[in-house]
């Protein structure tokens, strides 16, 4: 409540003073017309106060507010005095009282109007504080120079220095001064100093600055390099067209006017700074005010070099065949220099990133050419981070009720794969700053994400990169969810495959081995029942029965192990593989860094490759002995058969390895076979474990 | 096939004179939950000296069964419905109970690893080889 009436009673305040430096404008104004000595730039200095103004109405702490009202009344106060001395000393000599007075005190009035430009509107900007309680001693430093300046100006002895008051004696002056002018100039030596100082507190807490107050900064830049750019067309243009006589060529007038009064963007841009007003739309005022400003002084620049340069060596400046010549080379060279001109100012405003258009060119060119379709979304979270500049940009694909982060910039392995449940409105996702929704022909297939750093905010700019990225995104978003389904579906074929072979060997060893395993004792029961005197050709078919079942029940044990082992499911693939090596032909040994189960699909896969490998090395190696590795680390599952055999196997003749092989595809592995004549063969098989635990869950 | 054969192996009743022999035999408890099985190994045993005291269809009464009939041997099938048999072994340890174990299954040991050597049974014989001789043999070896 304090603060508010506090707030509100400043404003007030700032009302009153603006409506005081409005009226003193005003008698200004009155009083020049009187005397014939109207200063439009004089009247443009308004600009200031009325700045100050919208600053203090809006945010009545902001002292940058009345240092632009300060500045004002500066101006104001220049203005009257000035015409006042005018009437006084050159219309109406001895008309009006203290006309010198007058002029006294209009001739230190550069020292505060210059000072708190320079010095203290540099120093608060944009948020009306120092950067740091440091910057004080300057504030202080320049405030002595600027107020002694004033001072000692005002007091100085003598003829007053100005030519448009020639012989007007200071009637303030004091005589004692003359003999410390020294001190005046310690004074007027603070100001520069102090300015330096300033611009320097500026620069740095540009570097320091992001998002808005960069934004802010941004603004006054380029108001401030607008004015610059236009003082110095302004400089080669009266170069060029030197004045001829009375007055300027026109041309020169027009820009050496368009140039001085392009002063007044410097307080409009503060407003605009502090007040926030279409702020966002800076990136692109730079780099527009940059291309034609180049444009212009490069047009200038041919103009003055070929009519003005060659026109004077031959003597001849009005000829228009050089005007022509000048045309066409303008004409030629237009396009080119733009261009160039054009990447400079994007490098100048958007740094390292990309500009939203380069983002969707190149994205849509990486569309259009071979990219693997797993590259596209991490190029599109790349694209997307560059060109928003964001400190991190997310692709999630909808996959059936929540969607799954697919890439990421700056890549990150450990958030891959983070599932959410589909939020009710697709731009509030978890860690965005802003999300975009990316649809299909109305379908929902994923959601585009930027995270900012710290302090800093999404502008319309990104906003509208994000919203075309993600129109042009619905078709890639789609393919990546078929493959990605295609994918899954193979897992869950091969899960599911794996899950029927287990209940089979499960049922084959509940059903049908015990009966047989019940038949063969019953035979033997029977068998020693059956008298061998007078049973003796039962007794041997008896024994054929059990020798004949006994065999049986191998080959069914057998083929319920091919199916899916036992071992494999219970014990899992390390045991497993320690099993298949002992019933190995050629002597094989396990290497095994294995802790825990890993997932069925995994397991099976490995078991199988394993097991069909085994086979072949019996089959067609020659070895004498082989090694079975196997390791589970970083997620991967790595599994190796070495044989020491003849080498030279052709993975891609018959062997069952070449189904193998669609199954570790299946479960997103590789699997590669050296196999060099007369070195042995080495099969390789990697699986990740991590990702497919998900899938499998 | 089976139920015929069951049928008519199921009248058999072990000799008088087997069953006195018995009266010195080895006592065995027999574990599994095929019924059918668990007859047969009985009838199978009996006819060659055993005296089979229990028999159980899980490892929970299994444990409790080997309890108090303490027998000589425990005839134990790796998979039971409810836990499996090389916990039972385990359990059976842990109570320090005096009974020795014998592991079966159809399937063969291979099917299990290292897990039938590093349990306390004295061995392991796959179900259709099931003999008195076997199991003979592998106390033999144990003791």
């Amino acid at each position: 409540m304090e603060a508010a009436a506090h707030a509100s009673a400043t404003r007030r305040l700032a009302w009153g003073a603006f409506i005081a430096v409005a009226l003193s404008y005003a008698v200004g104004v009155v009083v020049e017309v009187v005397s014939h000595s109207v200063d439009l730039f004089g009247v443009f200095t308004f600009v200031f106060p009325l700045a100050g103004m919208f600053v203090l109405d809006r945010q009545p702490k902001n002292r940058i507010g009345w240092i632009l009202m300060a500045i004002g009344m500066i101006a104001a106060a220049s203005a009257i005095l000035r015409s006042y001395a005018i009437y006084g000393l050159r219309l109406h000599p001895g008309s009006l009282p203290g006309a010198d007075v007058a002029v006294a005190m209009l001739q230190p009035l550069w020292a505060p109007l210059i000072g708190i430009i320079g010095i203290h509107l540099l120093l608060l900007f944009p948020e009306g504080r120092l950067p740091s309680p440091r910057w004080r001693k300057v504030a202080w430093l320049g405030s002595v120079g600027i107020v002694g300046t004033w001072i000692f100006i005002t007091l100085l002895p003598g003829i007053i220095d100005d030519p448009a008051f020639p012989n007007v004696r200071n009637p303030l002056g004091i005589e004692a001064l003359r003999s410390v002018i020294p001190v005046l100039f310690a004074f007027i030596g603070l100001i520069p100093i102090s300015i330096v100082a300033s611009a320097v507190s500026l620069v740095l807490r540009f570097r320091r600055s992001k998002g808005t107050l960069r934004l802010q900064h941004k603004w006054v830049t380029a108001a401030a390099a607008t004015v610059a750019a236009l003082y110095a067309l302004q400089m080669v243009v009266s170069v060029a067209w030197p004045r001829k006589g009375a007055g300027d060529p026109l041309v020169v007038a027009i820009v050496q006017n368009v140039a001085v009064f392009s002063f007044v963007l410097i307080p409009i841009s503060i407003g605009f700074a502090i007040l926030r007003y279409r702020l966002y739309d800076i990136d692109v005022v730079i780099n527009k005010t940059v291309v034609y400003g180049a444009m212009a002084a490069f047009i200038t620049a041919v103009y003055v070099a070929i009519v003005v340069g060659i026109g004077r060596t031959i003597g001849s400046e009005r000829n228009i065949g050089l005007s022509i010549l000048a045309t066409a080379l303008v004409a030629v060279a237009f396009q080119p220099v733009r261009e160039r001109v054009r990447r400079l100012a994007n490098r100048l405003v958007y740094g390292k990133r990309a500009t939203p258009y380069d983002v969707l060119s190149e994205f849509s060119g990486g569309m259009s050419h071979t990219v693997a379709s797993e590259e596209l979304l991490p190029r599109m979270a790349r694209a997307v981070a560059e060109g928003t500049g964001a400190a991190r940009a997310d692709v999630w694909l909808r996959v059936g009720s929540e969607l799954v982060r697919e890439a990421g910039w700056p890549e990150d392995e450990e958030r891959r794969k983070d599932a959410v449940p589909v939020p009710e409105a697709a731009e509030t996702v978890v860690g965005s700053d802003r999300a975009v929704p990316v649809r299909h022909q109305g379908e929902l297939l994923g959601v585009i994400g930027v995270k900012k750093s710290p302090g800093e905010t999404v502008t319309p700019a990104d906003e509208k990169l994000l919203e075309d990225l993600a129109s042009q995104a619905g078709l890639v978003l789609r393919n990546v969810r078929l493959i990605e389904e295609l994918k899954t579906s193979r897992q869950r074929l091969v899960t599911a495959q794996d899950e029927e072979r287990r209940r089979l060997e499960r049922d084959l060893h509940d059903g049908a081995q015990q009966r047989l395993v019940a038949i063969s004792l019953a035979l033997r029961l029977a068998r020693g029942l059956a008298d061998p005197e007078k049973d003796g050709p039962l007794g041997e078919r008896l024994d054929q029965a059990s020798d004949e079942l006994g065999r049986a029940l191998n080959e069914l044990r057998e083929f319920a192990r091919g199916m899916h082992p036992a071992i494999l499911t219970e014990r899992g693939l390390v045991p497993a593989l320690e099993s298949l090596a002992e019933r190995s032909t050629v002597p094989a040994s396990v290497e095994a860094a294995v802790d825990g189960r890993l997932p069925p699909a995994v397991e099976a896969t490995a078991y199988f490759v394993v097991s069909e490998a085994l086979t072949n090395v019996g089959k067609y190696s020659n070895a004498t002995a082989v090694i079975i590795r196997a390791e589970a680390a970083d997620g991967t599952l790595t599994v190796e058969v070495v044989d020491d055999g003849i080498g030279g196997a052709d993975p891609s003749r018959g062997s069952g390895l070449r189904g193998l092989a669609d199954r570790v595809a299946a479960v997103d592995g590789t699997l590669e076979i050296e196999s060099p004549p007369g070195h042995g063969t080495r099969l390789t098989v990697r699986v990740p474990a991590r990702a497919l635990a998900q899938v499998t869950a | 096939l089976v139920g015929c054969l069951e049928s008519r192996v199921s009248p058999l009743e072990p000799s008088s004179e087997k069953r006195q022999d018995a009266a010195m035999a080895m006592t065995v408890l027999i574990v599994d939950d095929h019924p059918t099985f668990r007859s047969f190994a009985r009838d199978l045993l009996e006819s060659e000296g055993f005296e089979v005291i229990g028999e159980a269809e899980d490892g929970a009464s299994a444990i409790e069964a080997a309890t108090s009939v303490r027998p000589d041997l425990v005839l134990l099938d790796v998979q039971l419905p409810d836990i499996s048999g090389f916990e039972v072994v385990e359990r059976l340890r842990g109570d320090d109970l005096p009974s020795a174990v014998v592991l079966t299954s159809s399937r063969d040991a291979s099917s299990y690893g290292d897990q039938v050597a590093s349990s306390g049974a004295i061995g392991f014989i796959p179900k259709d080889e099931l003999s008195g001789q076997g199991l003979r043999a592998l106390l033999k070896e144990a003791s």
